[in-house]
């Protein structure tokens, strides 16, 4: 599938900048699933939570308030 | 077209890892067509060194240019843009080896008050035809001595890992190459194309032997019009 090979190369991406590929996947779940649906999407939020902010910005937030200071 | 791929992006990464000034110069001609140094490539090369120098709290600037051709003068010759080349540490190019080797002599001839670094963000591969979607193979060596008018129009001496005249040789096995089974036999290919178009004969003459002097194999070629030249 198109869309799961696209998925994978912008994982690659993410891997080489440092952003880490772990923060995008690729679930195929049918319409008619619905708690699965739900679970993937805890999943992925429990996943999010852990990992923390994107580090670059958390870097951008704090130059910017230095440049406040 | 001619066909390139991006260089590993950790290689491209510590070829510009002095430079505080980045400037990722796409090229719209071949390599926009086979998606490896269009303008979308150009974003994604650019948001990638943005985010990976930002991550290691190295501040640089990433500017992204896209000229028509990088192996022509006539696009590259405006003054703006000319000036952000001037005011960039290195020029990232995303062109063919022709278009980089072009556009860093053509910086570095009329930009006099300061050299301009230009380097390669993509190996160029070959000359071939996008097959399918997402699939090129190659098709010309550029050998100077086209013989297609034989060959039914399959290039042997492209084609045939071992560029033979008269094929095919002992290694082709079920219509295929024996270096590789997902390569086809050029010369099976040529023999069926002329049984289907009735030109069986043109092959049966053996070819002596190819007349490389027009190929590179006679250095660095050179093609003048005098009629096009002022």
């Amino acid at each position: 599938m198109r869309a799961a090979k696209r998925v994978e190369y912008t994982k690659k991406l993410l891997d080489e900048i440092g952003i880490g590929s772990e923060r995008l996947d690729f679930f195929h779940i049918a319409a008619s699933e619905a708690p699965l649906i739900a679970e993937t999407a805890k999943e992925m939020t429990e996943r999010a939570k852990k990992l923390g902010p994107n580090p670059y910005r958390i870097k951008l937030q704090q130059e910017s308030e230095k440049d406040k200071e | 077209m001619i066909t390139a791929d991006r260089k590993p992006f950790e290689e491209i990464k510590a070829s510009v890892k002095d430079c505080k000034k980045i400037m990722v110069l796409g090229c719209e001609t071949c390599v926009a067509i086979c998606q490896a140094g269009g303008e979308k490539e150009v974003e994604i090369l650019a948001s990638e060194l943005r985010l990976a120098f930002g991550n290691e709290g190295n501040k640089v600037e990433v500017s992204e240019e896209l000229i028509i051709r990088q192996c022509d003068d006539e696009f590259m010759a405006d003054p703006a843009f000319l000036e952000k080349v001037k005011g960039s540490d290195v020029i990232l190019s995303i062109a063919c080896g022709v278009g980089v080797q072009h556009s860093c002599n053509f910086f570095n001839r009329v930009i006099t008050d300061k050299p301009i670094r230009v380097i390669p963000g993509l190996n160029t591969t070959f000359m071939g035809a996008n097959i399918d979607v997402g699939l090129w193979e190659e098709r010309c060596l550029g050998c100077g001595d086209c013989v297609l008018e034989k060959t039914g129009g399959i290039c042997p001496i492209t084609r045939c890992a071992k560029s033979l005249l008269n094929g095919p040789c002992g290694g082709s096995s079920n219509g295929k190459c024996e270096i590789n089974k997902d390569t086809d036999c050029a010369w099976h290919l040529i023999i069926e194309r002329l049984e289907t178009l009735g030109e069986l004969e043109r092959v049966k003459p053996v070819e002596m032997y190819k007349d490389w002097r027009p190929s590179h194999s006679g250095g660095p070629r050179k093609r003048v019009r005098e009629d096009l030249r002022l």
